[in-house]
């Protein structure tokens, strides 16, 4: 399996997925290349936060092919090697969850060390000054030591995102990020994101309503509509250039 | 409560304000009438010991007059609480009366009874009478009783309780003497209980921790066999299993005999008391541990799986401990009921009978049959004791447990530091334990009645 920079750090093929009867996607295709930031959005239930769950297997493709930084896997049932490459698959993959999902038993700097010590078995000593150093990035470096429930909203989502940045991932996964936030805490986790984008050139696959966001960040948008990418294109065409008339009725909604 | 947790709620509505200052009688009032309620409990406790006596039979009027005695302080104390003066009267003079007429009739049983009644009707009417300036303010006393902190209550009400069943059990002649002579030997049965305890303890969370994997697992074995287990060991009496495991594997020993095990499956008492409660207790843990893992949301597991953790990763790092706040109180109650049951044990066989407390009690008392009641409440006490230091222990455990979920600081001070349970996060936190060993809750929401309540206006 070789893999080469070039190639996109994220290939979605052909993906459907299935609850039930009721058939969530039907048929993704989608390439992420490195240090491409790309916007999903679109009305709730079209299928967003599912492609992206897919993406790290929180939940089980019914058909189609995922890969991730040169990982492929297919669809469908987990076999016991499949289920270790998945595991081999969420290194390259940081998830940030709407509702943070932080650990509450361990301080914020616990928490930000926890992937790299438990996972990648390295020893706390030299995890420390890194994930130190993650939290100085998000701006939490006072709150170290305080456990997430002394955190505000805002404080906990970021402390999430150096969470994930600490297995040093190849693409990061936000699911609606700052949907549980109160309005006043948005900006400072949108502005932490926007700083991955543009000082660390992260790969990122955002689902997001903040359009603001989007427009500044994204070099390509996705509007889902029942489980399909109906338009995709820079924020330019889709802001600007609106082709599809339910992206125009989406877009008229929100903004 | 202290002076610091009183400093911490300047506004507290529990606490009346500086500027409405009640007169220091009304303090003395207010105990006046705590000292006479009891000593109306005291009397009403007594009663029935008077009417099943049965050594020298009491006629029904002379216990129906002692009945009244008790009420007439029960009625006294309250009518303290009345918004007119003179009933401070009639409380005096239910105070005196109560002991006047123990001691006119000699006490129904010994000429004890007088003497106590005179000692609770001679501290109630001092009381009452450096009290008398604050006769029938209402107001004053409930301001009075609202600067007495709850805990300090609750001290006292305990401290009655005990105080009413002390003297309940020394007018019944208990043989002090008896006692002494025979402590030694029932609590050298102590050693056994907590050995025994301690073991089935360690087995039964070892079974109740894979137990609970097993019912939550999707391998058919594991979940098959966790189910027959909990199956069989909740669905059978304790005893026939213990009576299973010592009496009757021996039996199935012997019928392998031919493949030359003999006593293979014979155990000691101490083993076999082990495994029965070990297996019946974990059971029930089970599903304890089980209900304590699935309330671990499941956006904790994602989060752990997103990291790339693996199963048994997942569950010591993330589940586990965040469970362990869920499980420890109810767990807590098991470990308390089977230190209890360890007694159970004792019936196994001759050899236990010299080791185990609750047999050492029932020999104490076989040489000397009129002492049942002294060495059965010797090893009531014993066991009590036991499980209180257990549930204190406990109760520390859970604060400490508690770090994460609460945004006040926890210490390890045993004060009433109050303790915010987040909605979500509270896993029902009360052990429940045979002792109320201090629990922080926050003192006002509590069922003691502000001092608003009482605080009606004067017509």
């Amino acid at each position: 399996m070789s893999w080469n920079a070039g190639d996109p750090v994220v290939r979605v093929r052909n993906l459907h997925k299935y609850f039930g009867p009721l058939e969530v996607l039907r048929g993704i295709d989608l390439d992420v290349t490195r240090g491409e930031v790309v916007v999903i959005f679109g009305r709730s239930g079209s299928g967003k936060s599912t492609l992206l769950r897919c993406i790290n297997f929180l939940e089980d493709p019914t058909e189609g092919e995922i890969e991730v930084a040169g990982i492929r896997l297919e669809g469908g049932h987990r076999t016991r090697t499949k289920r270790e490459n998945i595991r081999r698959l969420r290194t390259h993959a940081g998830m940030v969850f709407q509702q943070f999902n932080l650990f509450p038993h361990m301080t914020a700097l616990q928490n930000v060390m926890e992937g790299p010590v438990t996972v990648k078995k390295m020893k706390a000593e030299t995890i420390k000054p890194m994930a130190m150093e993650l939290l100085v990035k998000v701006g939490l470096a006072d709150k170290a030591d305080e456990h997430p429930i002394r955190l505000s909203g805002g404080q906990q989502q970021r402390v999430a995102i150096a969470r994930a940045l600490a297995m040093e991932p190849d693409v990061m996964l936000f699911d609606e990020p700052t949907s549980a936030l109160d309005p006043e805490l948005i900006g400072e986790v949108l502005n932490v994101m926007k700083s991955l984008a543009t000082d660390l050139h992260m790969t990122m696959v955002v689902v997001t309503h903040e359009m603001g966001f989007a427009r500044e960040v994204a070099n390509r948008m996705c509007f889902f509509h029942e489980g399909v990418i109906l338009e995709e294109g820079s924020p330019d065409d889709l802001f600007n250039h609106t082709r599809n008339a339910e992206t125009k009725k989406f877009l008229d909604a929100v903004l | 409560m202290s002076a610091e947790a009183q400093a911490a709620g300047a506004g507290d509505v529990r606490l009346p304000p500086a500027h409405l200052q009640e007169p220091p009688s009304a303090k003395y009032l207010l105990i006046g009438s705590w000292v006479l309620a009891t000593e109306g409990a005291l009397a009403l406790v007594f009663l029935p010991v008077l009417v099943f006596t049965t050594r020298t039979p009491i006629p029904p009027a002379d216990i129906a007059a002692f009945g009244v005695v008790g009420i007439v302080c029960l009625v006294g104390a309250g009518l303290l609480y009345v918004r007119r003066s003179w009933t401070w009267w009639l409380a005096l003079a239910a105070a005196i009366g109560a002991a006047a007429y123990l001691v006119a009739v000699g006490g129904l049983t010994s000429s004890r009874e007088g003497v106590i009644a005179s000692v609770f009707s001679g501290i109630a009417a001092i009381l009452l009478i450096l009290g008398r300036p604050a006769a029938g303010d209402v107001d004053a006393m409930s301001l009075a009783s609202a600067r007495i902190p709850f805990r300090l209550k609750v001290t006292l009400v305990w401290l009655a309780i005990f105080f009413i069943l002390g003297i309940f059990l020394a007018l019944s002649d208990l043989d002090f003497g008896f006692i002494r002579e025979n402590l030694r030997y029932i609590a050298g049965g102590l050693k056994y209980t907590i050995l025994l305890a301690a073991a089935a303890i360690i087995l039964a969370t070892i079974l109740a921790l894979f137990g609970a994997l097993g019912r939550l697992s999707k391998n058919p074995v594991a979940y098959g066999v966790s189910g027959f287990y909990t199956s069989f060991f909740r669905g059978t009496p304790l005893i026939v299993q213990l009576f299973l495991i010592y009496l009757a594997l021996p039996q199935l020993g012997t019928n392998m005999e031919r493949l030359s095990v003999t006593k293979f499956l014979t155990l000691s008492t101490f083993v076999a008391g082990v495994i029965g409660l070990g297996f019946n207790y974990g059971a029930y843990m089970t599903e304890i541990f089980r209900a304590g893992i699935q309330s671990v949301s499941h956006g904790q597991a994602e989060a752990a799986d997103a990291l790339g953790m693996n199963y048994p990763q997942r569950m010591r790092r993330v589940v586990l401990p965040q469970a362990t706040r869920v499980i420890i109180p109810p767990t807590g109650n098991e470990f308390i009921a089977m230190m209890k049951d360890t007694a159970l044990v004792g019936l196994l066989g001759v050899t236990l009978s010299k080791t185990e407390l609750f047999m050492r009690a029932q020999l104490a008392f076989s040489q000397n049959l009129t002492k049942r009641l002294e060495t059965l409440l010797v090893a009531a006490a014993l066991y009590w004791v036991l499980t209180s230091i257990f549930t204190f222990f406990q109760a520390r455990l859970e604060r400490r447990l508690s770090k994460g979920y609460t945004r006040t600081s926890v210490t390890g001070a045993f004060g009433g530091r109050r303790t915010q349970y987040l909605p979500g996060a509270a896993g029902g936190g009360q052990g429940g334990g045979a002792m109320m060993v201090e629990m922080p809750l926050p003192d006002g929401e509590r069922g003691e009645a502000p001092s608003s309540e009482r605080q009606e206006p004067v017509p």
